[in-house]
C-alpha cells in the first residue's frame, strides 16, 4: 500500500518535473511580450505565432524569425498561444523587436482587444478626424490629421470584421 | 517671559501646518497606489528596449540587474562611443522630475548626479545637453549649466504621466535638432515604498542603433522605419521613466509628509506644555498683584 503511495507520488513529481521543463522558454520557443501603456497583455508568454502589422507590410513571426525591428502602423495584432487559441488586438503604433534570443517584444501606445472596440464610436471618430482633415491649415496638422484618419479607418475596418 | 498671546498663535499655526501635512501625506497616499498599480503595465517599456539593447550588445550589462552604486556608472557606457575618441560623443542627459516639490531628496538626488557626471566629464563640455524635465531639475541646474539646457518641460506631475506626456517630450527632444548619440535617461528607480535608487537607463539614436556590434545578425531594415524605432524607443523609455519616478516621488512625499506630520506633533506637545505653563504663570502673577493689592490696602 505505501510502495503504491510512494509510486504515485513519484509519478506525480515527474510529471510536474515535465510541465516546468515545457514553460521554460527554450531555443526554438518564443517569449513574447506585448505591452501598452494602459495594459500587458503577454508578459514573457511562451506563443506559436504573432501576425503584426507594421509600415514594411504585414509580417508573421514565428520561433527563429531574422531578429529585426520594426515599426507599428495601426492595425490588427493576432497572437496564437501554444493551445492554438487566438487573441486579436488593434493598436495603434509602437514598435517591434524580434531579438536573437527568439524573444519579441512589442510595444504599443494603445492596444485594446478587438471585442472591446465601439463601430458607431469608430465612425464618429473617423469623420471628425476627415473634418479635421478639410480644415487643416499648415502641413503639420495636415500630417497629424492624415494619422487621425488612417487610425480610425483601421479601427472600423478592425470592428466591422 | 514668553508672551502668551504668541506662543497661541504658534500654537496654531503648527496646528494649521500638521493638518496640511497630513492632507498632503493622505493625497500622496492614494496618488502613490495608484501610480504603482500603472507602474505594472510600464515595465515592458523599460524591459523592451533594454533587451534589444543588451541582445544587440549596444549595451554589456546583463538584463534585469539594475546598478545600485554609482561607482558602476561608467561600465553603462557603450563600448562603440569609448572607441571614438576623435569624435566626441554627444550625449543629451534627461533629469526627470516633476514641478511639485515636498518630496524628500528625490529631485535634488537627479540633480547631484548630473552634476557630478558632467563634472567628471567636464573634458568634452560642450557636447553635452541637458533635457529638463519637470521645473525643479530646471531650477536645480539652471545656475551651474544654464546655458547647456537644451529643452525643459513643465507640467509633470500634477497628474500621472501619460504616454502622450513622453511623446511630447521625446517630440521636443527631437525637434530641437541636437543631432545626439545617446540620452541618458536619469530617473528615480521605485523598488519599494522605501526604497528608490537613481538609475541612468540610456536611449540610443538612429546612428548608434546601425553601429552596434551584432546590427548585423538583424535583418534590414529601411533608415526611416529605424529612425522611427529609434524616435519611439526614446518615447517608451521616457514613459518609463517618467512611470518610475512618479512612483518614487509619491511614495518618498509619503514618507516625508509623514515625518513633517510626527515633528509637528512633537512641536505641538512642546507648545502646549509651554503654553499651559505660561498661562498658570499669567494667573499666578494676577493673583499676588491682587493679593498683594488688597494687603497694602488694609
Amino acid at each position: 500500500m505505501a510502495l503504491a503511495f510512494r509510486n504515485m507520488l513519484r509519478t506525480a513529481a515527474r510529471r510536474m518535473q515535465v510541465r516546468g521543463y515545457a514553460d521554460a522558454p527554450k531555443g526554438d520557443e518564443m517569449a513574447l511580450t506585448f505591452a501598452a501603456g494602459n495594459k500587458v497583455f503577454f508578459n514573457k508568454q511562451v506563443v506559436k505565432q504573432i501576425d503584426v502589422p507594421s509600415f514594411s507590410g504585414s509580417f508573421g513571426i514565428l520561433p527563429k524569425h531574422v531578429p529585426t525591428l520594426a515599426v507599428l502602423r495601426p492595425g490588427v495584432v493576432t497572437v496564437v498561444e501554444n493551445d492554438g487559441k487566438q487573441t486579436k488586438i488593434f493598436v495603434s503604433s509602437g514598435t517591434i523587436t524580434v531579438n536573437d534570443d527568439s524573444s519579441v517584444q512589442v510595444l504599443a501606445e494603445e492596444a485594446h482587444p478587438l471585442e472591446s472596440l465601439d463601430r458607431s464610436a469608430a465612425q464618429e471618430a473617423l469623420s471628425k478626424a476627415q473634418s479635421e482633415l478639410n480644415s487643416a491649415a499648415n502641413e503639420r496638422a495636415k500630417a497629424e490629421a492624415l494619422i487621425a484618419v488612417e487610425v480610425a479607418e483601421e479601427v472600423l475596418k478592425a470592428a466591422s470584421a | 517671559m514668553v508672551q502668551l498671546k504668541q506662543v497661541s498663535m504658534r500654537l496654531k499655526s503648527i496646528h494649521n501646518i500638521q493638518k496640511i501635512t497630513k492632507t498632503m501625506k493622505m493625497v500622496s497616499a492614494s496618488k502613490f497606489t495608484k501610480a504603482e498599480r500603472e507602474l505594472k503595465s510600464a515595465r515592458a517599456f523599460g524591459y523592451g528596449p533594454r533587451k534589444f539593447y543588451v541582445s544587440s550588445q549596444l549595451q554589456k550589462e546583463a538584463l534585469g540587474k539594475e546598478k545600485e552604486k554609482e561607482g558602476e556608472r561608467e561600465l553603462a557606457q557603450p563600448p562603440e562611443v569609448k572607441k571614438e575618441d576623435v569624435k566626441k560623443p554627444r550625449i543629451i542627459y534627461v533629469a526627470v522630475t516633476s514641478d511639485r516639490g515636498l518630496c524628500g531628496g528625490v529631485h535634488s538626488g537627479i540633480a547631484r548626479m548630473i552634476r557630478r557626471t558632467l563634472a567628471e566629464r567636464s573634458a568634452d563640455a560642450p557636447h553635452h545637453k541637458i533635457v529638463c524635465i519637470g521645473d525643479k531639475s530646471r531650477s536645480l541646474l539652471r545656475l551651474a549649466y544654464g546655458e547647456h539646457i537644451l529643452v525643459s518641460v513643465k507640467q509633470i506631475g500634477r497628474t500621472s504621466p501619460i504616454f502622450k506626456d513622453a511623446s511630447t517630450v521625446a517630440t521636443a527632444i527631437t525637434q530641437s535638432g541636437y543631432a545626439y548619440d545617446t540620452a541618458e535617461i536619469y530617473y528615480n528607480q521605485y523598488f519599494t515604498p522605501v526604497k528608490y535608487v537613481t538609475t541612468i537607463v540610456p536611449a540610443f539614436s538612429r546612428k548608434n542603433i546601425e553601429l552596434a556590434p551584432k546590427m548585423t545578425a538583424f535583418d534590414d531594415i529601411e533608415e526611416d522605419q529605424l529612425e522611427s524605432y529609434a524616435e519611439w524607443t526614446l518615447a517608451a523609455l521616457l514613459y518609463y521613466a517618467l512611470k518610475q519616478s512618479a512612483a518614487s516621488e509619491q511614495s518618498s512625499r509619503m514618507s516625508a509628509m509623514d515625518n513633517a506630520t510626527k515633528n509637528a506633533n512633537e512641536m505641538i506637545r512642546k507648545l502646549s506644555l509651554l503654553y499651559n505653563r505660561t498661562r498658570q504663570a499669567v494667573i499666578t502673577r494676577e493673583l499676588i498683584e491682587i493679593i498683594s493689592g488688597a494687603a497694602a490696602l488694609k
